[in-house]
């Protein structure tokens, strides 16, 4: 394997979060901001 | 003989009006209030003051408020970077609403914050029937004051922070991992030291304003005595109690500790910087 392939590799490995990882931040910041924030707006509006 | 000017002229104009200006304003907001506290409480002087500093119900409020503040900033770093990143860098459905719900406690009037936070976690409320039917209690424990001190505490992480993401150089990280580094590597090696200052910052702000909060936190904490009531609250006590001189001691004793506390976390970034070439 050439080192150009190795470093175009490394980049889009960067580039390409794996799936998981960024399901699971958008998840939990989702939730975290839900429980802290929209709730508490929630029931003000309720 | 050529007179020799006492100090090289400035390149920017109007140095002296600006400092002169900056430092009326700071004394006048700052300062002298600041001053007329200790100036108040030093009528007690110091066993006076020493006698109040050692009371237990002072301790006890001490102890409450200072380490929610610390135990909520501490939190609200890890979650706020969290969050920053996500609106940052991912594009996902309802982002644009996570972003605006982040500043909520900044236009939110804290006692509403208050109240809405009670609601919820009171046994009976939303969150607090679910929570007791595992036997968990947050509203009117101390808990309850770590809720409310991580929702008004988490905007300062996250507006510090986020900026600081937003111009992060991809192209560092891209070089980092064709170098061979792995994700965590990349992340410990590249992306911290970038962002261990607005996080440092953001961690102190979050702190300092735990520490001064009241409203939010009067109506979740249950205030009850040696448990879970705050310096602030105590602050009020004595100031309904006529004894102006008590609540301006624990007033001091609050801002030294604050100053303590502050300094300490300047400390600490400065030996960082020194040592591990960040923060």
């Amino acid at each position: 394997m050439s080192e150009a392939v190795a470093s175009r590799r490394a980049i889009s490995r960067v580039a390409d979060e794996p799936r998981p990882a960024k399901a699971a931040a958008i998840a939990l910041s989702v939730a975290f901001l839900a429980l802290f924030f929209l709730a508490p707006l929630l029931v003000v509006v309720a | 003989m050529s007179r020799v000017p006492w100090k090289a002229p400035s390149p920017l104009p109007g140095f002296g009006v600006t400092l002169g200006f900056t430092l009326a304003y700071l004394c006048a907001i700052v300062l002298i209030p600041l001053l007329a506290l200790i100036a108040r409480a030093a009528r007690l002087g110091f066993a006076g003051i020493g006698a109040i500093a050692v009371d237990p119900r002072v301790l006890a409020s001490l102890r409450v408020t200072f380490g929610a503040a610390l135990m909520a900033a501490v939190i609200d770093v890890v979650f706020g970077a969290l969050i920053a990143w996500t609106l940052t860098r991912y594009r996902f459905p309802g982002r644009r609403l996570l972003d605006a719900l982040v500043d909520l406690p900044f236009a939110l009037p804290t006692a509403v914050a208050g109240i809405s936070l009670a609601t919820l976690y009171a046994p009976n409320g939303w969150f607090g029937a679910a929570l007791a039917r595992i036997g968990v209690k947050v509203a009117y424990t101390r808990a309850g004051i770590l809720v409310a001190l991580i929702f008004v505490g988490l905007p300062f992480v996250v507006r510090t922070v986020q900026p600081i993401i937003e111009d992060l150089d991809a192209r560092l990280e891209e070089a980092s991992a064709t170098l061979g580094a792995n994700r965590l590597q990349t992340l410990r090696r590249v992306l911290a030291p970038q962002l261990a200052p607005a996080l440092s910052t953001g961690m102190a702000l979050a702190f300092a304003r735990g520490v001064g909060e009241y409203g939010s936190v009067i109506f979740i904490a249950g205030n009850i005595p040696y448990v879970s009531e705050i310096t602030p609250l105590l602050i009020i006590v004595k100031l309904e109690e006529y004894n102006y001189g008590g609540a301006t001691a624990i007033a001091a004793i609050m801002l030294a500790v604050s100053f303590a506390m502050l300094l300490v976390i300047n400390s600490a970034q400065n030996w960082s910087r020194r040592r591990l070439g960040f923060v």
